[in-house]
C-alpha cells in the first residue's frame, strides 16, 4: 500500500484530516479492500484503546497528598532558610503578617529610593562642570551621585539569620510603631508600587540581591553621614519634589543608566579614586558650586543643542582643541554664563582649582570609560532632556547640594568603596534596575508624601543605621517575603 | 486561578503560591496516574508515582524551562519515577481492570481478560512505539503535541504510531 494512503488513513483515525483529505479516504475506501481493512482494523483498536482507557479510575487523595506534602516542605524550607516567626500565631493574625511583610517592603522601596536620588543628584553636577569649561569637575560629579544611587540598594538586602533579631529589635518596633510607616503601609501609591512587576524583578535579580548583600554597601548604610544625609530636610524635600520624579521616571534617565559606557566607568578605579579624594569632596560643598548649579544661565546652557553635541563628542576630553567647543563658546546662551557672577565665583575659588590640579582628575579625564560615557548617545540624550534640566534648576535640588550632609556622604570613604564595588556596576546595568526607575507606580511613591515623611522620621533612620538591619538585608528570606503573592 | 495558563501557575508557585500548584495537580493527575499505571501495572503503586513525581516536579520547579510545555516535563518526571519503580523488578503483576463490574459474571471475565491481553501487547512494544501510542489513545495528544513532549519530529510520530499500531494489529487482531 502507498505510503500516502496510509498517511491519509492513519490521520483519520486520529482525526488529524482536513475535511478535503477525508473525501480523499473516503474514495480510498470505496475502491481499495486493503485498505478498507486497515482502516477497519485500525479503528478497533482505537476503540479498544478508548475503552481500556475509561476503565481507569483515579484513586482518590492524590491531590489531597501531594498538597499536604508542599504545605510541609515549604514550612520545612522557609523555617530552615529565613526562620522568620512565620508560625501559629502569624497564621491566626494574617494582618500581622501582612504588616511585616509591608514593613519590609518599605524599606526596601526607601533603599532604593534613595539610590536614585544620589544618583540623580549626581548627574547634574557633571553638567555644570562642563558648563564652566572645566570638564573633570563635571566628570567627577557625576560619579558621587551615581554612587549615591549604590548605597540604597544596599539598603534593601537582609540575611537570613539575622531576621527575627531585626524583627525583635527596639529599632525596628520603633519603626512599626510609628505613624509614618502606617501611613506608607496603607498609601495606595507604595501597594501599586510593590505590587508592580518592576520592583519584585529588581528585589529578585541577583545583581541587586549581590549588592545588598556587599560589605561597602552595608558598611555605607551603617555609617553615620549615609544615616544623617538620608534625614535631612534637604534630601525629603528633593524626593518629593516633581521634578526629581519627573527626571526619574525619563526614558533619557534610564537609558543612561543602562547604558554599558556609565556603567564601565562606574566600575573603574580612576572614578572610585577621584570620588575619594578630598579635592572633590570639597568643591562639592562649596556654596560657589552650588550656586552656579542652580543659576539660570547654567540652565539654559546645559539645556541648549550645542552642549549636547559637545558632550557627545569623542574629542571631549581635548575640548579646548575641539570644534565642537569653538561653537559652543560662540552660543550666546554660554556667554551668558560665563559673564554671569556665579560661573565667575566658581572658577575663582580654590576648591575648584584644586579639584582640577589633583592628580585624580587627571587621572578620570584620561580615563578611556570617561571619554567613552561622554561620547555615548545616551548621556547627551538625558543632558539635552528637560526633565533633567528641570531638576538641575530646582530649589530642592540645589538645597540637596548644598547641604553638610550630602558632602560628608560624598567624602566618605564607605560610600566610595560601595562605588567602586563590581555589585554596585552589574546592578546599575541591569534591565530590571532600569525598568523599575522607568515605572509610573515608583514614581508616583516618589512623590507621595507619606513615603517622604517616612523617610526623615527618626524611627526610619535609626532603624537603617542599626547593624540589624543591615544583617536582615542580606538574607534570602527577607527577598522571598517581598516576591511572594502574600506579600503582594 | 483555575482558568490560569500552565505557564501562571508556575510563575505563582515559583513566587511561593502552594494553590497554584494543587490547580496543576487537579489538571493533570488524571493523565500522570495513566501514564504511572501504564508503566507500574499497579493502582496502589501508580497512585504513589503520580504523587512523589508532584510532588518532586515542585521541588525541581526552578528547573523547569518555561519555553517547554509544563505537561511534557511533567510527563518525563512521572515516567523516571514509573520506570525507576519497576527496574529491576523481576516479576511484573499484571495490571488489573478496576471496573470491569458491570454486566454478567461471563462478560466481566471476558471484558477483564480482553483488558488484559491488551495491556500486555502494549507492554511488548517497543518503548518508543509505547510511548506514541500512550500519548495518543489515553491522553489524545496530537502528532504535534506528541512530537513537543517527546522532542521528536511530527512524521516520526506518525511513523512510531504507524510501527506500534501494526504491531498491536498483529497480536490482538490477527487470529481472529
Amino acid at each position: 500500500m502507498e505510503k500516502q494512503i496510509i498517511e491519509l488513513i492513519q490521520a483519520e483515525i486520529d482525526g488529524e484530516n482536513s475535511p478535503e483529505n477525508s473525501k480523499k479516504v473516503e474514495l480510498i475506501l470505496k475502491s481499495d479492500d486493503e485498505a478498507r481493512s486497515l482502516y477497519s482494523d485500525l479503528l478497533e483498536i482505537s476503540k479498544k484503546m478508548q475503552e481500556l482507557k475509561s476503565e481507569i479510575e483515579l484513586p482518590k487523595g492524590i491531590s489531597m497528598h501531594v498538597s499536604k506534602e508542599i504545605a510541609k516542605k515549604s514550612k520545612i524550607k522557609e523555617a530552615k532558610q529565613s526562620k522568620i516567626h512565620k508560625t501559629k500565631k502569624e497564621e491566626q493574625m494574617p494582618e500581622s503578617k501582612l504588616f511585616s511583610g509591608r514593613t519590609a517592603a518599605i524599606l526596601a522601596a526607601a533603599a532604593v529610593v534613595i539610590i536614585v536620588v544620589i544618583f540623580s543628584t549626581d548627574f547634574p553636577q557633571p553638567e555644570q562642570n562642563d558648563v564652566a569649561g572645566t570638564i573633570g569637575t563635571d566628570g567627577v560629579e557625576q560619579a558621587q551621585r551615581y554612587r549615591g544611587t549604590q548605597i540604597t540598594d544596599a539598603d534593601v538586602s537582609l540575611d537570613s539569620e539575622e531576621t527575627q533579631q531585626i524583627l525583635q529589635s527596639d529599632d525596628f518596633q520603633r519603626l512599626v510603631e510609628s505613624g509614618e510607616l502606617k501611613a506608607i503601609a496603607t498609601n495606595q501609591t507604595f501597594s501599586n508600587l510593590i505590587a508592580s512587576p518592576e520592583f519584585n524583578k529588581l528585589f529578585a535579580s541577583p545583581g541587586f540581591y549581590k549588592l545588598v548583600a556587599s560589605p561597602a554597601f552595608n558598611k555605607l548604610v551603617a555609617s553615620p553621614d549615609f544615616n544623617k544625609l538620608f534625614a535631612s530636610s534637604e534630601f525629603n524635600q528633593l524626593l518629593a519634589s516633581p521634578d526629581f520624579n519627573k527626571l526619574v521616571a525619563s526614558p533619557d534617565f534610564n537609558k543612561l543608566f543602562a547604558s554599558p559606557e556609565f556603567n564601565q566607568l562606574l566600575a573603574s578605579s580612576d572614578f572610585a579614586k577621584l570620588v575619594a579624594s578630598p579635592d572633590f569632596s570639597q568643591l562639592m560643598a562649596s556654596s560657589d558650586f552650588n550656586k552656579l548649579t542652580a543659576s539660570a544661565d547654567f540652565q539654559k546652557l546645559v539645556a541648549s543643542p550645542n552642549f549636547s553635541q559637545l558632550a557627545a563628542s569623542p574629542e571631549f576630553n581635548q575640548l579646548m582643541a575641539s570644534p565642537d567647543f569653538s561653537q559652543l563658546m560662540a552660543n550666546p546662551t554660554f556667554k551668558q554664563l560665563v559673564a554671569s557672577p556665579e560661573f565667575n565665583k566658581l572658577l575663582a575659588s580654590p576648591d575648584f582649582s584644586q579639584l582640577v590640579a589633583s592628580a585624580d582628575f587627571s587621572k578620570l579625564m584620561a580615563s578611556p570609560h570617561f571619554s567613552q560615557l561622554m561620547a555615548s548617545p545616551d548621556f547627551s540624550q538625558l543632558m539635552a532632556s528637560p526633565n533633567f534640566n528641570q531638576l538641575v534648576a530646582s530649589a530642592d535640588f540645589a538645597k540637596l547640594m548644598a547641604s553638610s550632609d550630602f558632602s560628608q556622604l560624598m567624602a566618605s570613604s564607605d560610600f566610595s568603596q560601595l562605588v567602586a564595588s563590581p555589585d554596585f556596576s552589574q546592578l546599575m546595568a541591569s534591565a530590571d534596575f532600569a525598568k523599575l526607575m522607568a515605572s509610573s507606580d515608583f514614581s508616583q511613591l516618589m512623590a507621595s508624601s507619606d513615603f517622604s515623611q517616612l523617610v526623615a522620621s527618626p524611627a526610619f533612620n535609626q532603624l537603617l543605621a542599626s547593624p540589624d538591619f543591615s544583617k536582615l538585608m542580606a538574607t534570602p528570606d527577607f527577598h522571598q517575603l517581598v516576591a511572594s503573592p502574600d506579600f503582594k | 486561578m483555575v482558568g490560569a495558563s500552565d505557564k501562571e501557575l508556575v510563575d505563582l508557585c515559583l513566587q511561593g503560591n502552594n494553590k497554584a500548584f494543587d490547580v496543576l495537580v487537579d489538571r493533570y493527575q488524571m493523565p500522570m496516574y495513566r501514564v504511572a499505571l501504564l508503566i507500574v501495572k499497579n493502582p496502589e503503586e501508580a497512585k504513589d508515582v503520580t504523587q512523589n513525581g508532584f510532588i518532586k516536579s515542585w521541588e525541581k520547579l526552578r528547573s523547569f524551562n518555561p519555553d517547554y510545555k509544563f505537561y511534557s516535563w511533567l510527563y518525563r518526571i512521572i515516567t523516571n519515577e514509573a520506570l525507576n519503580r519497576v527496574r529491576g523488578r523481576d516479576n511484573l503483576e499484571s495490571i488489573s481492570s478496576q471496573r470491569s463490574n458491570e454486566g454478567t459474571p461471563f462478560q466481566q471475565m471476558i471484558k477483564k481478560e480482553e483488558n488484559r491481553q491488551l495491556y500486555q501487547a502494549i507492554e511488548d512494544l517497543p518503548a518508543e512505539f509505547r510511548s506514541v501510542i500512550y500519548l495518543r489513545h489515553f491522553e489524545e495528544l496530537s502528532y504535534k503535541e506528541i512530537a513537543e513532549i517527546l522532542d521528536i519530529r511530527e512524521s516520526l510520530v506518525k511513523s512510531r504510531l504507524y510501527g506500534a499500531r501494526l504491531k498491536l494489529r498483529e497480536s490482538l487482531l490477527i487470529d481472529r
